[in-house]
């Protein structure tokens, strides 16, 4: 079988895990299995059989020494480890003969949301840490800089499109922060599981 | 016993229950959940981004400690501090246990 490479972008931030698996399963089922991600966005696959094959992402950097024990975990119970980006970790695993259960990387909503707020606190607070440095902290030297010639313009506009671009992330990852806590707290507050409506509850049913 | 441990753990999640109630032995990650599976007729499937983030978190909170390893896979064993919040755990399932059999729960 030959095997043609296949370069494709496509823009999954920190809140998109979810929809990057999808992604990524279907490709499979397309015949594209992944074999690498690179930043920034760019997914790398080779030419195979189509297959059902469900990829699972897990939010978890850890220190070194710590890596081996927690892959060893992951490969016990049978998921391919691919490799680790922005501190996702990717596993894949084939759906055929495997029980529903058996391709959940988490059994329980109270572990979906200690990842999500892995997330938060070691990615969003850095994200806006960095903002407030390179945008914010900005301001003064841009107001009181030179507007009169080409270069003080284009400072201004590549400050302004910095800005954008992260005020469009940060929108997006909020929204995505809020969809998913609402959706893992179903089940543990009753009266969140109202608002969700009907797909969510659809989803859980089908676990 | 602090109150801030009490707070996080009790009543605790059943994955939680099940990895430290089984950590009374000296056990790893994978066979954890091979146990677990086992006592509850497969009833309880822990996923292994569960077992680590909880392993990781009870380590962290002295519920648990970390013994030796074996072929790259981590042993760990409860601690005094982890005996006492299960045990308390354990109080609560028998009332909740008694209560639902329309008994009266007596603690004795």
């Amino acid at each position: 079988m030959k095997n043609k490479e296949k370069r494709e972008c496509h823009i999954f931030l920190l809140t998109d895990y979810e929809k990057e698996e999808q992604f990524l399963r279907e490709r499979h089922n397309q015949g594209y299995r992944l074999t690498r991600v690179g930043m920034p966005f760019f997914y790398y696959f080779e030419e195979c059989e189509p297959e059902d094959v469900v990829y699972r992402l897990d939010f978890n950097p850890q220190e070194a020494s710590e890596k081996e024990g927690y892959l060893q975990l992951y490969a016990d119970y049978g998921w391919e480890y691919l490799q680790e980006l922005n501190g996702f970790s990717y596993f894949r695993k084939k759906a055929a003969n495997a029980e529903e259960s058996e391709l959940e990387i988490f059994c329980d909503n109270e572990s979906k949301l200690e990842m999500l707020k892995r997330i938060f606190m070691k990615r969003m607070l850095l994200l806006m840490a960095i903002f407030l440095c390179a945008g914010v902290a900005q301001i003064p030297s841009i107001i009181n800089g030179v507007h009169d010639n080409a270069a003080g313009i284009m400072l201004i506009v590549l400050w302004t499109i910095l800005v954008v671009v992260y005020g469009v992330t940060f929108v997006h990852c909020g929204i995505g922060f809020y969809r998913l806590k609402k959706k893992y707290s179903q089940g543990t507050d009753g009266n969140v599981e109202k608002l969700t409506g009907e797909n969510n509850r659809l989803d859980n049913e089908d676990r | 016993m602090e109150e801030r441990i009490k707070r996080i753990y009790i009543p605790m999640t059943e994955s939680g229950f099940y990895i430290l109630f089984c950590l009374q032995e000296e056990m790893h990650g994978y066979s954890i959940g091979k146990k677990v599976k086992e006592l509850t007729g497969g009833a309880v499937v822990l996923s292994p981004g569960t077992m680590y983030g909880s392993l990781s978190k009870m380590e962290k909170d002295g519920l648990i400690r970390f013994i030796r390893e074996e072929e790259k896979r981590k042993l760990y064993l409860i601690t005094d501090l982890g005996k006492q919040i299960l045990e308390l755990e354990i109080k609560r399932i028998e009332r909740l246990y008694k209560n639902s059999r329309g008994e009266v729960y007596d603690e004795k």
